[in-house]
């Protein structure tokens, strides 16, 4: 019997002393009043977090931190509040829970889904066309960026798609946010890709909240929109040189820039967001094939004095007044006048002519673009953001920024650049 | 007669015993700070301020969801062995009655902790209890009368009811001398630890599936393709299953052939409503 | 051009698929392009670098860069004097110029050697009007 009383005592030692224990480091930081939102739901993340949200729509009395970053809002101790949690909740993979939740933005989630910066469609499709993997585009007649996260063998061994995750991987929504290193990291995250402020992690380390905003300025739309076709560029009046030789400035990730005449539009302090629409960028429910059909803004929507897109949408930022229409700069808030075409544009000659067949001066042309792949070499692959075998290398004979080259489009006559 | 019946499994018996004492102490710190009038917030203050509050609650959920799972296994073990022979009609029906009313206490403690998800199961059972022919409105605002006054009603019938089945349960069931000893002390203390160590924190709704206590979990699933009168019926079957054990007592194997057949396809609903 | 190199570094499959795409450039500017940018370069037309000349009449084009062997194109060319297209588009209905359009283009090049771009001429021009200059050619 006096064995199972020193057990007993022990027992109970050892017990009072786990629980003491227990209770004092799971102790919530903050102690007292019991914090609530003006919802009237109670959020305990905020005994420990102080965070100040910048914008009023997101305001942390109204959502508290679970809205967004999900975790539990009901418990104290830190390891359970933060199961489940979000970093990132705009990323399209939760974005169910998240901001598409019913109370919030729940059209979105489907537009978002199906537009072209989170399927990237049209050019992986190209891709496919050009290496000839024609089997893919069968099993996937949709395919889209999502789908690459699979790691089905037809998708793993096809060389279009190696390709896009190690050269185009890093420009579509659905890349992980904070995933890959130095520029790579801020890229990305479904709609923090464009509505989150830069420097997140500068301004927690000073207690802030980044800034989620309506309003797109260019910087983040070129933070992608600089290859290829290199409108990001032009249009600021930045011109990549063919490397190696005398440049104004370097881009965050290294390339030589030099300056050059920037578009009308950019010297009227104009950023993308004020000519191309919601709808084209954010997209507007339809599954599009390639970027053509799901732009709907022309020059003539403003210069014509059309006021509505190609799709029938009126425009909001065009504003009528005294007979003349003027556009509502979305940053500036200035007014600008929005001028006609001259009458020369009108003669029966040149009417097959698009406006920027004239008007656009120059564009950059890369000729004889070359791609080699060497399986012997690593490359980071983008979509799953580790090192892989095969390293694909890009070369070009030349490069020029030229007066761009015209070919015929249905009845248009249209530049074109090598593409 | 007695030849016919096995012994009750001693273990089970006095664990299902110990967990509910263990869920009664524990039960009686939360008592004095929670206000029915106030769920959630007085549940969060007692999480969040009272000294060992959170460890009271966790051990008080806890030990009530061992004491329903040990009280089915000493029904299954009674029944198993013939026990019912032993009873009268009364004292076997009675006790019988006792497991509804336990998880009717358990069901009501799953409410008045009022986080989302309790408000959930709040709202599916008022309805259920409306939909019951003609008396269910009486038994809506008698038993629950959430939509009315909160959880005022839900509070007090879980206190009273508590109360009563403990008075009952020691006075013609319970015998204290058995259970009361210090060799059986273990028996109570083991609770304690895992208490501290499994948590189970109040659950926020965040735009997924809405999901019941456990046991109620089937039903959710069964109302997906049946009235809910008809559900409401389901659910009170088993209990009329074991009524009659004691009035059929030569029909037992035909009895517990339908039990466990219920048994199973109710887990199975369950189970499909993980993967619906 | 793409080259896919084996474990050896030996090309084990080439192919190439010069593509041209309409992109809208982003460089707009208030004044258009002059009229020679376009009526007088052959490059802008999509012969690629070189010169447009005259011979027995009819006009011809030199290109300056030497043909790339496997399409017998240069690298700055969209399609030939004749009309056919020596790359891909990346839009459907697109195509180069004909010789028609090319021809119809480059005749008003010839002009603006003498005329200025805002010369009266442009606006008054028949068919039955012959430059004295050009003599022979048509």
């Amino acid at each position: 019997m006096s064995t199972y009383f020193k057990g007993l005592s022990f027992f109970i030692a050892g017990l009072s002393l786990a629980i003491i224990f227990s209770y004092l480091t799971e102790k919530p930081k903050g102690k007292g009043e019991i914090p609530i939102l003006t919802t009237g739901r109670p959020e305990l993340c905020l005994l420990c977090h102080k965070e100040r949200l910048q914008e009023k729509a997101h305001a942390v009395e109204m959502l508290g931190c679970s809205s967004c970053h999900l975790g539990n809002p009901f418990t104290p101790n830190k390891a359970l509040a933060h199961r489940g949690m979000i970093r990132n909740p705009s990323d399209l993979r939760y974005i169910e829970r998240t901001c598409g939740q019913p109370n919030c933005h729940p059209g979105d989630v489907k537009k978002v889904r199906n537009s072209l910066m989170a399927t990237n469609h049209g050019i992986i499709v190209r891709l496919l066309k050009v290496f000839g993997e024609e089997e893919v585009l069968r099993k996937y007649p949709n395919i889209k960026v999502s789908d690459l996260y699979k790691s089905e063998k037809l998708l793993r061994e096809s060389f279009a798609l190696d390709y896009f995750r190690k050269l185009c991987g890093s420009c579509h929504l659905y890349l992980e946010k904070e995933k890959m290193p130095d520029f790579l990291a801020e890229k990305g995250g479904g709609c923090s890709a464009c509505h989150l402020e830069e420097g997140g992690r500068e301004l927690l380390a000073k207690g802030i909240h980044p800034r989620l905003s309506k309003k797109v300025p260019l910087e983040r739309c070129v933070r992608c929109h600089n290859r290829s076709g290199r409108i990001g560029f032009t249009y600021q009046g930045l011109y990549e040189t063919s490397q190696g030789g005398i440049y104004d400035m370097k881009w965050v990730d290294g390339r030589e820039l030099v300056k050059i005449k920037p578009d009308v539009h950019f010297k009227a302090g104009l950023h993308c967001s004020d000519c191309h629409t919601r709808d084209e960028v954010m997209g507007d429910g339809n599954f599009y094939r390639n970027i053509a059909l799901a732009l709907e803004v022309r020059c003539e929507t403003c210069h014509h004095w059309n006021l509505t897109t190609e799709k029938g949408k009126r425009l909001e930022n065009l504003e009528v007044r005294n007979g003349k229409v003027f556009l509502r700069g979305k940053f500036s808030g200035k007014l600008h006048e929005v001028k006609r075409p001259s009458e020369r544009c009108q003669d029966r000659y040149h009417r097959r002519l698009t406006c920027s067949a004239c008007h656009s001066h120059y564009m950059p042309q890369c000729m004889g673009c070359h791609v080699r792949f060497d399986p012997r070499d690593r490359h980071f692959d983008k979509i799953w953001a580790r090192e892989r075998k095969g390293l694909w290398e890009e070369y070009e004979s030349y490069r020029e920024i030229e007066k761009p080259v015209l070919a015929v489009k249905g009845d248009k006559i249209v530049p074109v650049t090598p593409g | 007669m007695r030849s016919e019946v096995g012994k009750i499994n001693i273990k089970v018996s006095i664990l299902s015993t110990s967990s509910f004492i263990i869920c009664l102490i524990s039960g009686i710190p939360l008592a004095f700070h929670y206000q029915s009038q106030n769920p959630l917030l007085s549940v969060l203050n007692i999480e969040v301020n009272i000294a060992f509050g959170g460890f009271f609650r966790n051990l008080h959920y806890l030990s009530a969801q061992l004491t329903l799972l040990f009280m089915t296994l000493h029904l299954f073990d009674s029944i198993y062995k013939g026990l019912f022979k032993l009873k009268r009609l009364l004292s076997w029906g009675v006790l019988v009655l006792t497991y509804p009313l336990l998880l009717f206490i358990t069901f009501t403690g799953y409410l008045l902790r009022a986080d989302e998800m309790g408000d959930f199961a709040g709202t599916i059972a008022e309805n259920m209890f409306l939909e019951i022919p003609f008396i269910g409105a009486y038994l809506q605002a008698l038993l629950l009368a959430k939509s009315q006054v909160g959880l005022t009603k839900v509070y007090l019938w879980h206190l009273i009811l508590s109360f009563l089945v403990t008075l009952g349960l020691f006075i013609w069931h319970i015998k204290p001398k058995v259970i009361f000893r210090w060799e059986n002390l273990f028996y109570f203390l083991w609770i304690i630890p895992i208490g501290v160590f499994w948590k189970f924190p109040l659950i926020p709704f965040e735009g997924e599936k809405a999901r019941g206590p456990w046991f109620f979990i089937g039903a959710q699933q069964l109302l997906k393709f049946l009235s809910p009168s008809l559900v409401f019926f389901l659910l009170l079957l088993p209990v009329l299953l074991l009524l009659s054990y004691a009035f059929l007592p030569k029909y037992a194997k035909i009895l517990s052939f339908f039990l466990i057949t219920y048994i199973i396809i109710y887990s199975m609903f369950s189970i499909w409503f993980f993967f619906d | 051009m793409i080259t896919l190199l084996d474990r050896r570094g030996r090309a084990f499959r080439q192919f190439h698929s010069f593509t041209w795409a309409h992109i809208e450039p982003h460089s707009t500017q208030r004044e258009s392009r002059s009229c020679k940018d376009c009526h007088q370069d052959p490059k802008v037309l999509g012969l690629g670098f070189g010169h447009i000349t005259i011979k027995n009449s009819t006009l011809h084009f030199e290109p300056v860069e030497k043909p790339f062997a496997q399409v017998n194109a240069t690298l700055s060319q969209v399609g030939t004097f004749e009309g056919k297209a020596l790359v891909k588009f990346n839009r459907e209905g697109m195509r180069p110029f004909t010789q028609e359009e090319l021809e119809r283009i480059l005749k008003v090049g010839l002009c603006l050697n003498c005329h200025p771009e805002k010369d009266k001429i442009f606006r008054t021009w028949r068919k039955n009007i012959k430059c004295p200059r050009l003599g022979s050619f048509k």
